[in-house]
């Protein structure tokens, strides 16, 4: 109880605005409501680590469409694209496109991809149409979480029947051509609620014209996510996201994509959970998911294994995932404990591979991963305003090629209220990555697979001050990161190895927002990183954001300007060495929103205006544009 | 696999057991001054507004709310609540200022006044002019921005 305490403070602390408490205007009074009731206070976990949420009045006003939309900005991330056209998420300076470190969940089910570790790849375009809030945790999050561990998680988390009052359908267009559709229907009574999301979606992106070509990232996506929830006690959802993009420049040896140049992919999940006696959750889920990659280049392609030279590749994957899991919470005297166990199995197969002709659908290294894990969380109210928190979890895994692993993770935390209006948090974090089969086995990449690989091991500490003056809040922090056993290529065998070098780097950040009025706000962002190595940039190593938002009546602006620092990248890369220049990154989006009816919504936005975006390194093309400049146009009927 | 079927067994055994009763949700102060301020804006005479409410459970805003007197007869009410659509024979007898819970409700019940509900996450007031005039309502001018002349 006493622990609940300390978070209702800290919940009260980070958007309560305090504009009077006499006899207040009813405009005052309903814009608190809308933020102290808001579905994100029951979710947030402000003793899991340093969170920033984006909530539904936030996403609403910036018209965030998709994950990306959100990713771009987020603290000491640069979202980036690679060669086929997939999302990178690089943390400042640091360039990592296979990482496991970024986890997603979508009401607390967490989407993972066996093969690559974390499930960006695929969802970082996700559609948030039936997304209420988005939570951030950075620096090493909860352990109770579950799952596996990870260095920054985000959660996702659909919208909540009983606040959507009806039904949406909305219709979006764009200058490139694009377009979406999508329906969005909820119904409530006493004891039940469901949710059910369907949408479609014909992304057209710039063209990249080079070398007498057309380089294409357009995409077609369809989403479906249904939940049903009974009066608390149990609650299923089923979704399925599926994708087909083109494979931009390809994974030719020269880069001249003919034919069919494809990828799909297709994620389906269902999960249920029960909440039982003595506030536990039992929930098992299941996870299943299918990409295959048709790639032409009469240029050639080569790859470490098999070494042969081939022109087209037919391969397709499925992956599944189930999972079993009973957790629960108990409050005692000074705090409470959470504590979980559960079960992982992880499996990945290939269904066809053809290298020209030649099929090969045997994998070499493991495809199949059996996870145990134990974990207990100890909040300690050790004065009425100093929280202690404790963690551990110990995974054993085992997979079907190699030995037994069993791995730990450790978080320690005290967070310190200072007064009502200023707080202090502080968390040590010692956790691992575990490699995922695209390390592992002979899953199609640039490098060959190591069954031999070890874990990636992490330690960081990472503290923030926030105050807050009613009006406005300040929050600043700092971060500082140690990784053993990086994985990383090695440039001679082409092999994915251990590295044996340490590597620590360091992050600071100011975090600034001001209201001005109810309708008139300002948000302001700024973060730096540094190597403590002898490293050069290979992502941006700061950036940071300046945000309005701005109510005239019943038109709603939001302006967004978001900043990436320009930097050299060089790599030895698949198709040579060299380095690009990336300049520095100015994305400019100004999003109006006019509320002409209560069940009616227009709305108009602009990406990418300044036509100096966020680029990424792509060798063959240099400096490529991962925002498109464009003019959105949609409507929303609610019914 | 095995192994993980164990721990499918733990939780069974627990879901065997009787199931808690989950609380309603507490009542949200804001949501009662929201309430509160509505309903004694339709009754200006009244401190203590009568209330009688129809559909399903009561909501946070009228439980434990100083401001209002909640009535199981009709009659002594000063203000109708509804959080779903009654049937015609109630409907009939209803002489009070109603306030609907739901937004659609406001189509349906051609008598209400107005409607205080949440949409797309956020709490929403509407008054429509023509039924206040009709109900012979003047609303105080902090209300101004929450009337609408026509119901789409």
């Amino acid at each position: 109880m006493v622990n609940s305490n300390i978070r209702r403070g800290l919940l009260t602390i980070l958007i309560f605005s305090s504009f009077g408490y006499g006899d207040e205007p009813l405009n005052l009074l309903l814009q608190r409501l809308g933020q102290e009731d808001a579905y994100y206070k029951k979710t947030v976990d402000e003793s899991a680590g340093i969170v920033q949420v984006y909530t539904r009045e936030d996403l609403d006003r910036m018209q965030a469409h998709t994950l990306k939309d959100v990713l771009k900005s987020i603290r000491f991330v640069s979202y980036e694209e690679g060669i086929l056209g997939e999302a990178i998420l690089a943390t400042a300076g640091a360039f990592n496109p296979l990482s496991a470190m970024y986890r997603l969940y979508i009401d607390g089910h967490e989407v993972s991809s066996p093969i690559f570790g974390s499930a960006m790849y695929q969802f970082a375009e996700m559609d948030l149409g039936f997304v209420d809030h988005i939570e951030v945790y950075q620096g090493g999050n909860a352990i109770a979480f579950g799952n596996e561990p990870g260095m920054m998680t985000i959660r996702v988390y659909s919208k909540d029947p009983r606040r959507e009052g009806g039904s949406t359908l909305s219709v979006r267009g764009d200058s490139l051509g694009g377009g979406s559709a999508s329906l969005c229907l909820t119904g409530v009574d006493e004891e039940e609620s469901y949710l059910a999301y369907l949408s479609g979606d014909l992304t057209r992106r710039d063209k990249v014209e080079a070398h007498g070509r057309s380089y294409s990232k357009d995409r077609n996506s369809m989403t479906f996510y249904g939940k049903y929830e009974r009066t608390k006690r149990f609650r299923f959802v089923a979704a399925h996201f599926q994708n087909k993009k083109d494979a931009f420049l390809g994974i030719g040896m020269h880069q001249t994509p003919e034919g069919p140049n494809e990828i799909t992919w297709r994620h389906s999940f269902v999960d249920l959970s029960w909440q039982l006696p003595y506030r536990t959750v039992f929930e098992l889920s299941a996870d299943y998911s299918r990409h295959r990659m048709q790639l032409d280049d009469p240029g050639g392609i080569r790859f470490p294994s098999p070494s042969f030279l081939f022109t087209h590749f037919d391969g397709e994957y499925a992956e599944e995932v189930y999972k079993a899991s009973l957790k629960g919470d108990y409050d005692h005297r000074n705090g409470s404990l959470r504590w979980g166990v559960e079960g992982i199995e992880k499996r990945y197969s290939i269904l066809h591979a053809y290298y020209d002709s030649v099929n090969l659908t045997d994998p070499e290294g493991p495809d199949r991963l059996s996870i145990l894990s134990a974990y207990g969380e100890e909040s300690w109210h050790l004065t009425p305003s100093d929280l202690l928190i404790g963690t551990l979890k110990v995974d054993h895994l085992r997979d079907n090629d190699r030995r037994d692993d069993t791995e730990h993770s450790l978080r320690l935390g005290w967070i310190h209220l200072f007064s009502i209006n200023s707080s202090f948090k502080l968390f040590y974090n010692r956790t691992y990555l575990y490699p995922g089969f695209g390390y592992t086995s002979s899953y199609l990449k640039f490098a060959q697979g190591n069954p031999e690989l070890e874990s990636e091991h992490f330690q960081n500490v990472m503290g923030e001050w926030k105050y807050e003056t009613g009006r406005s809040t300040l929050k600043i922090g700092v971060l500082r990161q140690e990784k053993n056993h990086a994985i990383v290529i090695d440039p001679q065998r082409k092999i994915y190895v251990n590295s044996p070098r340490h590597f620590s780097a360091g992050k600071v950040y100011l975090d600034y927002s001001y209201a001005f009025t109810p309708e008139h706000r300002i948000e302001l962002e700024y973060y730096r990183g540094w190597f403590l190595q002898d490293l050069s940039a290979k992502s941006p190593l700061s950036g940071g954001y300046l945000r309005l938002y701005d109510t005239f009546g019943s038109w709603e602006l939001y302006q967004e300007l978001i900043y990436r620092q320009g930097y050299t990248f060089s790599l030895p890369s698949p198709i040579g060495t060299g380095s690009i220049e990336i300049h520095d990154g100015w994305d400019y989006t100004v999003a109006l929103q006019w509320h002409p009816r209560h069940d009616l919504t227009l709305s108009l936005k602009g990406e990418n205006l300044l036509n100096s975006t966020l680029r990424s390194p792509v060798f063959g093309l240099g400096a490529t544009p991962v925002i498109d400049r464009k003019i959105t146009l949609g409507v929303e009927y609610f019914f | 696999m095995r192994t993980i079927g164990l721990f499918l067994l733990v939780p069974w055994l627990a879901f065997a057991l009787p199931q808690p009763v989950h609380a309603s949700p507490q009542g949200s102060t804001l949501e009662k001054r929201i309430m509160s301020k509505i309903l004694r804006a339709l009754t200006p005479h009244r401190q203590r507004v009568r209330v009688y409410y129809y559909g399903g459970s009561t909501p946070a805003g009228l439980r434990n709310n100083d401001a209002i007197l909640l009535t199981s007869q009709l009659a002594d009410a000063d203000v109708v609540v509804l959080g779903s659509t009654p049937p015609r024979t109630l409907l009939r007898k209803i002489r009070q200022p109603i306030l609907v819970l739901e937004y659609g409700m406001l189509r349906h019940v051609s008598r209400a006044v107005g409607a205080y509900f949440w949409q797309k996450g956020r709490p929403n007031i509407i008054m429509i002019r023509s039924r206040l005039s009709r109900a012979g309502i003047r609303l105080p001018a902090e209300f101004d921005r929450y009337i609408e002349n026509t119901l789409w």
